[in-house]
C-alpha cells in the first residue's frame, strides 16, 4: 500500500538577493516529489524584487511569495510567513522554517548555515517525517548539533543577554515550559498544529510588533528577535511536545 | 508610471478587469475584509492598491484584526508601492475615516511600514494642487491642466509623485470611459507638455532609486563595521583566553605536551625539531 503523501510547507525568509540562486533554488528542485507548499519573505527594500519574483516564479510557479520590511530579520520575515499561511488557509501537516542565514559578524557562518540546512536533505526530510509520524509527543526536529539550552536552573536565568526579554515573553504569552531547549538558528522542522493552535490566539503581526527593525545582533544586548528565536521552540513544549534532534 | 489607471471594484468574484494597463483598486468594506491572499498572489506586480472611503459610515467599529488583514494585503508584491511605500487612497473625510486612517498609518509603521495615504478628488483637475488621485465618472479630463500642475509642484521642489485616475466598475459605463481614457491619454502622451512631465518623472525617479541604493549601502557599511568590531572583539578574547589558558605555562611543561601528543599520533615525531616540517595532519 502506497504510503500516503504527507503535506508539508517550506516557509523560507530571503534576506540577500543573490541567496535564491546561491542557496535555495538546487536544494528545493530536488525535493520536488515531496509536493511542498513553499512560502517565501522577501525584503521591501530590495530593489531587484521583481527580478527575484520572476525567478522563483518560473522554477517554482505554484510558489506563495510576500514581500515585508526588514523587521525582525528572519524572525519577522517567518512571523509574516506564517500570518500569510494562516489567513490564506492553506493546509499541511508539518512546516520548515528556513532563511539565508549568513551571521557575518561569526566565523563560520556560513558552516553554521549548511549543518542547519541538512534538515532539508532529501534523506533527512524521509528521517523527520518518519520520526513525527512514529512519535506523537515530536514537536520540533532540528539538527542536533544546535539544539540547546541557556536556562540556569540554580538562578532561574537565562545565561544570555536575552535573558529580559525572555521572561517578559514567556509571561505575556503565558507559556509553560518545562524544556528550555532551542534551536540555535531557528531552521527547524514543526507541527503545524502547534503554530496554529498559538498564532490563533495570538496573532502573528502582534507578535512581530515587538520585533527590531534594520540588522542587530544580540551580543550586547539582548533583542524581542532573538528572543523569539528561543520562543519559537518553547511553543512545542508549552502545547505538551519535545524537541528532538537529527 | 507618471499617469495611472485604477478600476475600483468592491467584490473579486464579478471583476471584469480584462485590461493590462489597469490596477485593480479594492473599495475596503468596514464590514469585512475578506481579500482572497490566494487570488491576490496571481496578479502581476504593483498591480493592486486599495480605496478607504469615508462614504461609510463604520470605519470606529473597525477592529485590529481588520487592520491586520489590510496589513496582510500590503505585504502582497501586488501591491502597488511608490518609492517602496504601499500606496492608498482615501476618498472623503469624516472623523471616522480619519481616526481609521491613522490607526492603520500606526499599526503599518509597528510593522515597519510607511503607507503614502492619497487622497482622492473628484473628477479632473479644477486647478488644485496637490491632489493627483482622481475618481473619474466622465471621461472629460483635462490632462493639460493637470500635468501643469505637476510641472508646476516639481519646478516648485514638491516632489508632486505620480497622477492615478480611478474609475468605479460599478459605474455602468466604466468599460467605456476606461477606453476613452486610453484613447485620451495616447493623444495626449505625444504633446510637449506630456513628455516634458515624463521626462521629469522619470529624472526624479532616478534619483529616488539612487537615493534608495545609497540608503541601502550606508546602512550595509554600517553593519559591517559593527560586525568587524564583533569579529574584533572575538578574536581579542581569544587571544586572551589562549594566553591565560596555555601560553602562561612554563617553557618544560609545554615541551612535555609536545613529547605527549607525538606518542598519541597527534604530532609528527620530527616536528619536535624540524620548524619546516608539518606538525600534524589537518
Amino acid at each position: 500500500m502506497p504510503t500516503p503523501l504527507i503535506h508539508i510547507a517550506l516557509l523560507m525568509h530571503i534576506y540577500n538577493q543573490d541567496s535564491w540562486e546561491k542557496i535555495f533554488k538546487d536544494q528545493l528542485k530536488r525535493l520536488y516529489d515531496f509536493s511542498p507548499i513553499i512560502l517565501v519573505n522577501l525584503c521591501l527594500t530590495n530593489s531587484g524584487n521583481d527580478r527575484l519574483i520572476a525567478s522563483i516564479r518560473k522554477d517554482f510557479p505554484e510558489a506563495f511569495i510576500i514581500v515585508t520590511p526588514n523587521k525582525g530579520r528572519d524572525i519577522g520575515g517567518k512571523l509574516a510567513l506564517i500570518d500569510f499561511f494562516l489567513k490564506g488557509k492553506l493546509k499541511c501537516e508539518f512546516m520548515a522554517l528556513l532563511h539565508d542565514k549568513q551571521s557575518p559578524h561569526r566565523f563560520g557562518g556560513d558552516a553554521w548555515r549548511q549543518k542547519l540546512f541538512a534538515i532539508i536533505e532529501v534523506e533527512k526530510i524521509n528521517l523527520i517525517l518518519e520520526q513525527f509520524r512514529l512519535d506523537r509527543s515530536t514537536g520540533v526536529i532540528a539538527t542536533s548539533d544546535f539544539i540547546k539550552n541557556e536556562y540556569d536552573k540554580k538562578t532561574n536565568e537565562f545565561k544570555t543577554t536575552n535573558n529580559t526579554k525572555l521572561k517578559e515573553l514567556i509571561q505575556k504569552h503565558n507559556l509553560r515550559v518545562s524544556d528550555y531547549r532551542f534551536v540555535a538558528g531557528a531552521m527547524f522542522w514543526i507541527r503545524t498544529a502547534i503554530i496554529k493552535e498559538f498564532f490563533s490566539r495570538h496573532s502573528p503581526l502582534s507578535c512581530r510588533e515587538l520585533l527590531e527593525e534594520g540588522n542587530f545582533t544580540d551580543q550586547y544586548d539582548g533583542t524581542y528577535t532573538h528572543s523569539w528565536e528561543r520562543i519559537f521552540c518553547w511553543l512545542a513544549n508549552d502545547q505538551g511536545y519535545r524537541i528532538k534532534g537529527i | 508610471m507618471l499617469l495611472n489607471n485604477w478600476l475600483v471594484t468592491q467584490s473579486f468574484e464579478n471583476n471584469k478587469n480584462q485590461h493590462e494597463r489597469v490596477g485593480l483598486c479594492f473599495h475596503l468594506d468596514p464590514g469585512a475584509a475578506d481579500v482572497n491572499h490566494i487570488f491576490l498572489q496571481k496578479l502581476p506586480e504593483n498591480s493592486f492598491s486599495i480605496l478607504i472611503s469615508a462614504d461609510d459610515g463604520r470605519w470606529e467599529a473597525v477592529n485590529e484584526s481588520y487592520i491586520e488583514k489590510i496589513i496582510g494585503i500590503l505585504f502582497q508584491p501586488c501591491y502597488y508601492l511608490f518609492d517602496y511605500q504601499p500606496l492608498i487612497f482615501s476618498a472623503g473625510k469624516t472623523q471616522a475615516s480619519v481616526n481609521f486612517i491613522n490607526r492603520l498609518t500606526e499599526k503599518c509603521a509597528k510593522q515597519g511600514l510607511k503607507t503614502l495615504i492619497l487622497d482622492v478628488k473628484e473628477d479632473d483637475g479644477d486647478g488644485s494642487v496637490s491632489h493627483f488621485a482622481y475618481r473619474v465618472a466622465s471621461t472629460d479630463i483635462d490632462y493639460n491642466l493637470i500635468t501643469k500642475n505637476w510641472i508646476y509642484l516639481y519646478l516648485n521642489d514638491k516632489n508632486p509623485g505620480e497622477i492615478h485616475f480611478l474609475v468605479a466598475d460599478t459605474d455602468p459605463n466604466s468599460s467605456e470611459i476606461l477606453n476613452q481614457i486610453f484613447v485620451g491619454q495616447s493623444i495626449f502622451k505625444k504633446t510637449e507638455q506630456y513628455k516634458m512631465a515624463d521626462v521629469l518623472y522619470k529624472k526624479q525617479k532616478m534619483i529616488e532609486d539612487y537615493r534608495h541604493e545609497l540608503d541601502l549601502r550606508a546602512a550595509s557599511e554600517k553593519d559591517a563595521q559593527l560586525y568587524l568590531n564583533i569579529q574584533k572583539e572575538q578574536t581579542s578574547n581569544n587571544v586572551r583566553w589562549y594566553y591565560h589558558e596555555y601560553e602562561i605555562l612554563p617553557g618544560w611543561y609545554k615541551k612535555l605536551g609536545h613529547v605527549i601528543k607525538v606518542l598519541m599520533g597527534k604530532r609528527s615525531f620530527r616536528s619536535l625539531f624540524d620548524d619546516n616540517v608539518k606538525k600534524h595532519n589537518d
